[in-house]
């Protein structure tokens, strides 16, 4: 059995302030705190140099100004080195005509990967999977996903989360399945018999049942 | 691990253009519009300078220290 096993990792969790950490990445040493005030996708992948990964990058690369412009910032990771990490972005340029305008965290010692629990041991022992944990500009984790190394990220899903996350701060409201921006918004339910109640004749929202109202933002 | 290591991080001509901003204006936020780069890379980069003795913080103010004037000057 693996020391993992005997010792499961305590992960952090949504709503958790963001693991502190302090790395070299391609674009020189940052910390966590270098990030306040803006909101930060952080995510992990694999290996350089691999085909997933690449395609990845490429893609997120193509997301980044639409990020910037939600605020949000890029930080990719992997436990390669500074090194390795320059001459992939320098090969996914030359091959891609993408340059990579994110840093990319060298984890070489697996401290952040270990802290944010990027690595899954049955999955792959040594390398980080495909997290991602979106992360506020008070520094607090509001969202995560996890992929496995097969399986490249959908782009598109990551910016439509960090729309939605923003509306729900901006106006304490929640997102219905699917939801995109301009779509309607899900109200808090009633907390009561007699909010229920006013909220069935309420003609600023669209009731569809008493527990289950919607408007327009 | 490389051979060797340099001073800091960043490329000559972003010390040099984070040295003519810092030695047009003091505070965070003028530097950041001066600059015009991401918060987190512009708090890296000052950092980064004040480490390597190219700029000192007084107040919350940055200044040049005499190796960045003298930097700011070749």
């Amino acid at each position: 059995m693996s020391e993992e096993h005997q010792n499961p990792v305590s992960l952090p969790r949504i709503g958790d302030k963001a693991p502190s950490f302090e790395v070299n990445t391609t674009q020189g040493p940052v910390k966590l705190e270098d990030y306040k005030g803006s909101w930060l996708v952080l995510f992990s992948h694999p290996a350089d140099f691999t085909p997933v990964c690449t395609t990845e990058f490429v893609a997120f690369q193509e997301i980044y100004p639409q990020l910037r412009e939600l605020n949000t910032e890029l930080l990719g990771l992997s436990v390669d080195s500074v090194q390795s990490h320059i001459a992939w972005v320098r090969n996914i340029e030359e091959n891609f005509n993408t340059k990579i305008e994110f840093p990319v965290i060298a984890d070489l010692s697996k401290e952040v990967a270990t802290k944010y629990g990027m690595i899954h041991p049955n999955d792959s022992g040594t390398e980080a999977n495909r997290a991602v944990f979106v992360i506020d500009d008070q520094q607090v984790i509001k969202a995560i996903i996890y992929y496995p190394l097969t399986t490249g990220r959908n782009m598109a899903e990551i910016v439509r989360l960090v729309e939605a996350l923003q509306t729900t701060v901006d106006h304490q409201v929640s997102t219905p399945a699917n939801w995109t921006p301009g779509d309607k918004v899900l109200v808090p339910p009633p907390a009561s018999q007699q909010q229920a109640e006013e909220r069935a004749n309420d003609d600023s929202v669209e009731v569809i049942d008493w527990y289950l109202a919607k408007k327009q933002l | 691990m490389p051979c060797g290591k340099n001073q800091t991080t960043l490329s000559p001509s972003q010390i040099q253009l984070f040295l003519a901003v810092i030695n047009q204006h003091k505070t965070f936020n003028d530097i950041r519009l001066g600059v015009n780069l991401p918060v987190f890379k512009v708090r890296s980069a000052l950092r980064e300078l004040q480490q390597a003795d190219y700029i000192q913080i007084k107040d919350d103010d940055y200044y040049l220290t005499e190796k960045g004037r003298h930097s700011l000057s070749n």
